[in-house]
């Protein structure tokens, strides 16, 4: 415990600290769950964001491998060069419980019509299609999950924050400010008896005075 | 020994069955689909005529892509050494049926220039096994921007049977106002096989032949982009350019079927005549399990039969074609079972996914 000077003031200021803190902790208590709330359902659209990157995933790719068997890796290559292209995303930004967060979304679907990926149909086989499809709903899913696990990161790390906060004003700031009140208020109450007593051992000497006094009168 | 080259197909022919022969048997299927795994299935290839070639590309590297490569430079060395045979005529007509790898090379080189792919990379993907050698695809490749490739292939197209320069010329100035790749290549692709079928114009038995084969694959290619495009909404200009002349199908009929909103009445329309029939009806049963896939499978795989079923004649084409086929079959199926090998399928799994080896070794004991 920190050096405390067991004063009335003293004891006033550290009554002022408990009550701001205790202000503050239930502030963010209800911060902490308001958090929570949003937190919640946030993991489970990652999940199923991530569940969903995983099937289209694993689906493109065995595509992609039964197209380049069928077809052969280099005729697979060549349409990939000419469907080489951008995907565009627009990122923009919110607060949630004063926590800024980025919010990332497509700037058009990364899903294009076959007619314009880039390479004629007529010299491309209709497999290339099917996994072209594939391969641009894994770029639609991919800014997804971007935007809602930067979200759920952002939270996390302002949750956690939050929490350990708590923790330190429910556990070791709150307590510590209430040693510190009982200790300046056992030490007044304990200066308070030592007066009395005190008081008490003068008045006595004062009567023990006055009744030698009127001894010595009436003697 | 050196070979010259022949303008009849006795001679020829009769090396090409010994080629044939050569195909791998039922007995190194076996060995190969039985490898436990993708290291297992080179040691067995390297045991084949394909053992070379892998040796060759196991130096560059142990990945899928390499001996994929691989497989592309057995390819090219096969069929020029049948190219080498002939003279004349005949190698007029080999040149024709492997001239579509032609347009693919010319087209990945145009596709890797738009995208600033390094030469060395355009050039690692390119087959030179139809007219065009890999000296004058390499000279092409090496230019410097797409414009300078453009105008290599107008300067040298002039002496080509297929004129792609002057098609390319043509449809410059649209490329360049919408800067879609697609208005070039489906450019190129009318004018070859427009300038192709006339190639193979004849009253032999070999010409005839692989006329046939060129309008069976236009007609393919047609039905598919019939299928490809339904429900959109297409304009004049983009019916004329996914059209291409020299098979079954006239221009009308096409425009009418590609304007066709509902899906059904156009797969019924297509699998209602002619002789893709069959092939469409059976890929129509399995829509709902492998969607529009399906078509383009069935119909590569009646292509493929019709293909093996051309050596009626001993003296013509027919025997050359058949061998393509059955060498390119041989390969895609090398190709399923290794990827299927170097990602754990099962025996089982890689043998529904090959094209019928059954069907090949009938093919070649035939």
């Amino acid at each position: 415990m920190e050096q405390v000077h067991p004063t009335r003031s003293e004891l006033l200021k550290r009554k002022a600290n408990r009550t701001l803190a205790e202000q503050g902790m239930n502030l963010l208590k209800r911060k902490r769950d308001a958090l929570l709330r949003e937190f919640m359902p946030i993991i489970d659209e990652t999940m199923r964001l991530s569940l969903r990157l995983e099937r289209v995933t694993m689906e493109a790719q065995y595509e992609l491998a039964m197209a380049k068997a069928r077809e052969g890796g280099p005729v697979i290559r060549s349409a990939s060069f000419a469907s080489a292209g951008e995907a565009l995303v627009d990122i923009t930004g919110t607060h949630v419980m004063g926590v800024p967060i980025p919010i990332i979304r497509k700037g058009s679907s990364s899903m294009r019509p076959i007619t314009r990926r880039g390479y004629a149909i007529t010299g491309v086989s209709s497999r290339v299609d099917g996994i072209a499809d594939k391969f641009e709903e894994i770029i639609d899913v991919i800014i997804e999950s971007a935007d809602i696990e930067t979200r759920l990161k952002r939270l996390g790390e302002e949750l956690r924050k939050t929490n350990r906060r708590v923790n330190a004003l429910e556990n070791v700031v709150i307590p510590d400010l209430n040693e510190q009140i009982k200790f300046i208020n056992m030490s007044l109450e304990e200066r308070a008896r030592e007066d009395v007593f005190r008081l008490k051992k003068v008045k006595k000497a004062l009567e023990r005075k006055e009744e030698e006094r009127l001894r010595r009168l009436t003697g | 020994m050196v070979q010259v080259p022949l303008r009849d197909y006795a001679y020829a022919n009769a090396r090409v069955r010994a080629m044939t022969a050569r195909l791998l048997d039922g007995t190194a299927w076996s060995r190969l689909l039985s490898a436990p795994d993708y290291n297992h299935f080179l040691s067995e290839l390297d045991e084949t005529e394909y053992g070379p070639y892998v040796e060759q590309a196991l130096l560059e590297g142990i990945q899928v892509t390499q001996v994929d490569r691989a497989f592309n430079r057995i390819l090219t060395d096969h069929f020029n050494k049948i190219k080498g045979f002939f003279e004349g005529r005949p190698r007029e007509l080999v040149c024709a049926v492997l001239s579509r790898w032609d347009l693919y090379n010319l087209k990945t080189i145009l596709r890797g220039k738009q995208a600033i792919v390094p030469n060395s990379e355009i050039v690692r993907n390119l087959v030179p096994i139809g007219y065009l050698d890999d000296v004058t695809l390499g000279e092409i490749a090496e230019q410097p921007d797409l414009r300078a490739s453009i105008d290599l292939i107008a300067a040298f197209s002039r002496g080509w049977r297929v004129r792609y320069g002057a098609a390319l010329m043509t449809r410059l100035r649209e490329y360049y106002r919408q800067h879609d790749l697609a208005v070039l290549e489906s450019a190129m692709d009318q004018e070859h096989y427009r300038d192709i079928i006339e190639v193979v114009r004849g009253g032999d038995s070999s010409s005839l032949k692989a006329r046939r084969l060129i309008a069976l694959e236009i007609d393919i290619i047609n039905h598919i982009t019939l299928l490809r495009v339904s429900g959109m909404d297409l304009d004049r200009e983009q019916l004329e350019r996914y059209y291409l002349t020299g098979g079954s199908m006239d221009y009308r009929l096409f425009q009418r079927l590609a304007r066709s909103r509902d899906e059904e009445e156009l797969i019924a329309a297509l699998s209602g005549k002619d002789e893709l029939k069959a092939p469409l009806q059976r890929a129509l049963a399995q829509l709902d399990e492998k969607g529009y896939a399906a078509f383009q499978d069935e119909l590569d795989r009646y292509q493929l039969r019709q293909a093996l079923r051309m050596d009626d004649d001993p003296l013509d084409l027919g025997v050359i074609i058949r061998y393509i086929w059955l060498k390119w079959m041989e390969v895609a199926n090398l190709r399923i079972a290794m990827r299927g090998k170097a990602i754990g399928m099962i025996e089982s799994q890689i043998r529904k996914e090959m094209l019928d080896v059954g069907a090949a070794g009938e093919a070649k004991a035939g």
